[in-house]
């Protein structure tokens, strides 16, 4: 069957298809308006607002992000200077209190205790007393000095300049590290001094 | 053909074609700039309100987590250490003016009880060990302490005819004895808190320092600064008894 229309009619159809898609296609994609919005209503306006503050706002948090790991990181590397642990271990040595109280014993079983007055045995205890105080003060500054000569040997090994080329937080560890093993040192300091200090105090007439 | 064309506008279908062209195009252009001028800076304040809020919330977020890595502890448990609190001062302090002023010395008039028995005693006078107890440390210092101290002199009617020089003598002896207790106390006193300190301390590695955030190590730096100040004031305090104790001897 042979459509015939008039051409009118054909003009008609012509025009109608030309508007259409002029509206609906090329006349909206040339107004710039992407995505086309045929009703620009509260609900659309909101949806393209959440889509572009969503653009603006994930670079700038990945950027956070990534500022925070690396301080993070930064804040978690270790100091280096790694000999703190076996310095630490020099000291963990105990002193043998037990064989402080042998000594003096050994030293007072000496003592005759028979027909002597009050103050002689009093001068006598307090002798066997020094003699025991001498003998633990030897023994402790031996230990001291080789546990020093140990450290001393373990740090020599460690450059200071080493802290110019680390981290301020890396240098930070290596500080609370030092201190660390400065009151280690620091105490066997205190302990001799004070075993010296008690064995001068037994000493001289009374 | 042209002139087919021309008649089209005049007829009845040309002016309803025309018109409905009109229309569409009307209508594009519409809503085109509806879009583009009414609604832009509604949407723009929008964008910029989420946007704002976003970042604000972001940068809270980052800042709490900072906070709460600055607010974390040291590695150092200040709780098991406890040297800090070992002090003899006040029950030396008490020998000398409550013991010594009444029996020890050759001004005092006791009945010098105390230092016969102590002096008596069979068992051995020892340098207790730091491990034990604290008051039972200080028991075992204090019977060396009244052996320090001496006996009793009767006081000043055995000195009526002594000469100034023979009661300088004298009297410099007796705050000899009493430096002597204080030096000898705060010395054992040194020795009690250099062992604990070594004891409490030596446990802890310091690679757990290496292990931590640098924050951490900032406030256990803090703490171990607290610490090696109270042993050097420890260790003045012990040095300075001793040294006062020295000055006296021999006269």
């Amino acid at each position: 069957m042979k459509l015939n229309l008039p051409v009118v009619s054909r003009l008609i159809i012509v025009v109608i298809i030309a508007s259409v898609l002029l509206t609906f296609g090329l006349a909206r994609n040339s107004s710039a308006i992407v995505p086309p919005c045929p009703v620009a209503t509260d609900a659309t306006i909101a949806q393209m607002a959440q889509q572009w503050a969503a653009s603006f706002k994930t670079p700038y948090c990945a950027y956070l992000d990534k500022r925070r790991n690396i301080l993070l990181k930064q804040k978690l590397v270790a100091g280096v200077l790694q000999q703190t642990s076996a310095m630490s271990e020099i000291f963990r040595v105990t002193e043998e209190s037990t064989s402080i109280v042998k000594r003096i014993e050994k030293v007072a079983r000496r003592i005759n205790l028979k027909n002597q007055g009050v103050a002689d045995m009093a001068a006598a205890k307090l002798r066997a007393l020094r003699s025991g105080a001498g003998l633990t003060t030897y023994s402790a500054g031996e230990k001291a000095f080789a546990k020093a000569s140990r450290v001393e040997k373990a740090l020599e090994k460690f450059s200071s300049t080493a802290f110019d080329f680390c981290s301020r937080h890396q240098a930070q560890k290596d500080a609370a590290k030092l201190a660390y093993l400065r009151g280690l040192v620091q105490a066997q300091e205190l302990r001799l001094l004070s075993l010296l200090k008690m064995m001068e105090a037994l000493e001289g007439e009374r | 053909m042209k002139d087919r064309l021309r008649m089209i506008p005049g007829t009845k279908m040309g002016k309803v074609i025309c018109g409905v062209v009109i229309f569409f195009l009307l209508a594009t252009s519409a809503y085109a700039t509806a879009v583009q001028v009414i609604n832009f800076p509604a949407l723009m304040s929008m964008v910029q309100k989420m946007v704002t809020q976003a970042i604000t919330d972001k940068i809270k977020a980052v800042w709490n987590e900072e906070v709460k890595i600055k607010l974390e502890p040291g590695t150092i448990n200040t709780k098991a250490v406890s040297f800090v609190k070992y002090n003899i001062s006040s029950f030396t302090d008490k020998m000398i003016s409550q013991y010594m002023k009444n029996n020890a010395g050759a001004f005092a008039r006791g009945d010098g009880k105390l230092f016969a028995e102590t002096a008596k005693s069979k068992t051995a006078p020892i340098i207790p060990s730091a491990n034990s107890d604290f008051k039972e440390f200080q028991k075992k210092i204090r019977e060396v302490s009244i052996l320090l101290a001496g006996a009793p002199g009767g006081g000043t009617d055995r000195m009526k005819h002594f000469t100034t020089a023979e009661y300088a003598a004298v009297k410099l002896r007796d705050v000899f004895n009493q430096a002597s207790v204080v030096a000898y106390e705060k010395a054992s006193e040194g020795v009690y808190v250099a062992e604990r300190f070594r004891k409490e301390l030596s446990s802890f590695d310091p690679a757990y320092i290496d292990g931590a955030k640098s924050d951490q190590a900032v406030k256990d730096l803090a703490k171990l600064a607290y610490y090696n100040a109270m042993l050097q004031s420890e260790m003045l305090a012990v040095m300075s008894q001793g040294e006062m104790r020295r000055a006296l001897e021999g006269r």
